[in-house]
């Protein structure tokens, strides 16, 4: 009864704390999918994905480092809209991936005192791309002005100006620190306590070993029996009846 | 004691001190062989099992076994076409002869799986035969009867004799048949 108890406890445990928002990660989003599609050559399903969640991952796995379009709309933030090649279609590692991602609602980007005067603009679409390496610093061409989604044509450092720092798209990196949360931690130890109580309440009902009737060993004897040996001092027959 | 028919088991004429010795030289037997005593140790409950089996092999007739002497001598395996141009059983009439037949026990114990083992014991079963007559039909010996047999056992281990018991004298009936008639051979 005690053991029931007390697994009954680490449920209430396991459900009163929160699920972190890394768990609740759609499987076509999974590192594992990402990297099932690596192995077939073939562009991962991203759309829906976040970005801060398949940037590590596509790195890892397709070594590619995806150029992005930033659009506004009422999706949340980091939200991969489009991608291009679809997914589906072959993708060989370094390639070429864009992806549309979502920035959320318009937002008119402060300039920091001392910088150049951000463009005004109702549709800030900026492209770039993180890879710093095919970066070039024209910061006019980033932040040009469109009425539709631009395409990915210009690379931007983030460190070039604080204009441009400033309308570059916050994209987090997943780190580890939500490890260091205390949530995952009363789960992780929630988990580990009700498997001990699982173990004990199975080991308790388990069947333990009796010298019943099938736990008797089984014997069989018999006797392997020599040839008769007759011995006799005289003649052995000393009669005969019938017969011939 | 007087013989009556099919009533004959050797272990009926085992007397308590010799089911003493048979038990005693069989777990002697036991734990000579190095595998059977591991069993035994790790099952104790092994060792009884295994001298009741083999006690409860001693439930056979004694002349029966001792017959393979008569069905195996040649001066009664000539008579065993006798009957054929009269078509009558022929009644044979010995004199005094004795007949001796060994037998060895062997165990097949199954702990999950089955091991055999043969146990380093002997019993030697003699009987000592006055006045018998013996009755053939179609090459096979059908019964015997008619005089006395004094039956002894010996239990031997090694070869060497360790207990030599008298059982019982038997006084024949007139015609002592055999459950299945035993070919002369």
């Amino acid at each position: 009864m005690r053991p029931f108890v007390f697994q009954v406890l680490c449920v209430c445990a396991m459900l009163s704390v929160p699920v972190s928002a890394s768990a609740q990660t759609s499987r076509s989003c999974a590192p594992s999918v990402i990297r099932a599609a690596a192995a077939k050559q073939v562009a991962p399903n991203l759309v829906g994905c976040r970005y801060d969640e398949v940037a590590v991952p596509l790195v890892r796995y397709f070594s590619i480092f995806p150029a992005l379009t930033k659009t506004p709309g009422s999706e949340a933030t980091s939200t991969i809209l489009e991608q291009t090649p679809a997914a589906g279609e072959p993708l060989a590692a370094g390639g070429q991936l864009a992806l549309n991602v979502a920035v959320g609602p318009s937002v008119k980007p402060e300039a920091p005192a001392g910088a150049v005067a951000p463009v005004e603009t109702e549709t800030p679409v900026v492209a770039e791309t993180t890879q710093p390496q095919q970066a070039s610093p024209d910061v006019a061409s980033a932040s040009s002005v469109s009425e539709a989604p631009i395409e990915i044509t210009e690379f931007v450092a983030a460190s070039e100006t604080p204009a441009a720092s400033a309308l570059l798209p916050r994209i987090q990196l997943p780190s580890l620190a939500y490890l260091r949360r205390p949530g995952l931690l009363w789960a992780l130890l929630s988990i580990v306590v009700f498997g001990i109580g699982l173990i004990l309440t199975l080991r308790g009902r388990r069947s333990r070993p009796e010298y019943g009737y099938e736990r008797v060993p089984k014997v069989t004897a018999r006797l392997e029996y020599g040839p008769g040996r007759l011995n006799a001092n005289g003649p052995l027959i000393v009669g005969k009846e019938g017969g011939q | 004691m007087t013989l009556t028919a099919e009533a004959l088991w050797l272990d009926d004429l085992l007397d308590g001190p010799t089911r003493v010795d048979i038990e005693k030289q069989l777990a002697g037997a036991i734990d000579k062989d190095r595998v059977l005593r591991n069993l035994v140790m790790a099952t104790p409950i092994l060792r009884g099992a295994i001298i009741r089996a083999v006690m409860a092999c001693l439930h056979f007739d004694p002349l029966a076994l001792l017959a393979d002497g008569w069905c195996t001598a040649r001066d009664i395996r000539a008579c065993r076409n006798a009957d054929k141009a009269t078509g009558k059983p022929v009644i044979l009439k010995l004199g005094a002869h004795s007949i001796e037949r060994d037998m060895q026990p062997a165990v097949t114990v199954d702990l999950g799986s089955e091991k055999s083992f043969a146990l380093d014991i002997g019993l030697s079963l003699a009987g000592n035969f006055k006045g018998v007559e013996l009755t053939i039909s179609e090459s096979k010996l059908v019964s015997a009867g008619s005089g006395t047999c004094s039956l002894s056992l010996q239990i031997k281990v090694a070869g060497r004799t360790v207990v030599s018991q008298d059982l019982q004298t038997l006084d024949l009936p007139g015609e002592h048949r055999f459950a299945q008639p035993l070919a002369l051979r």
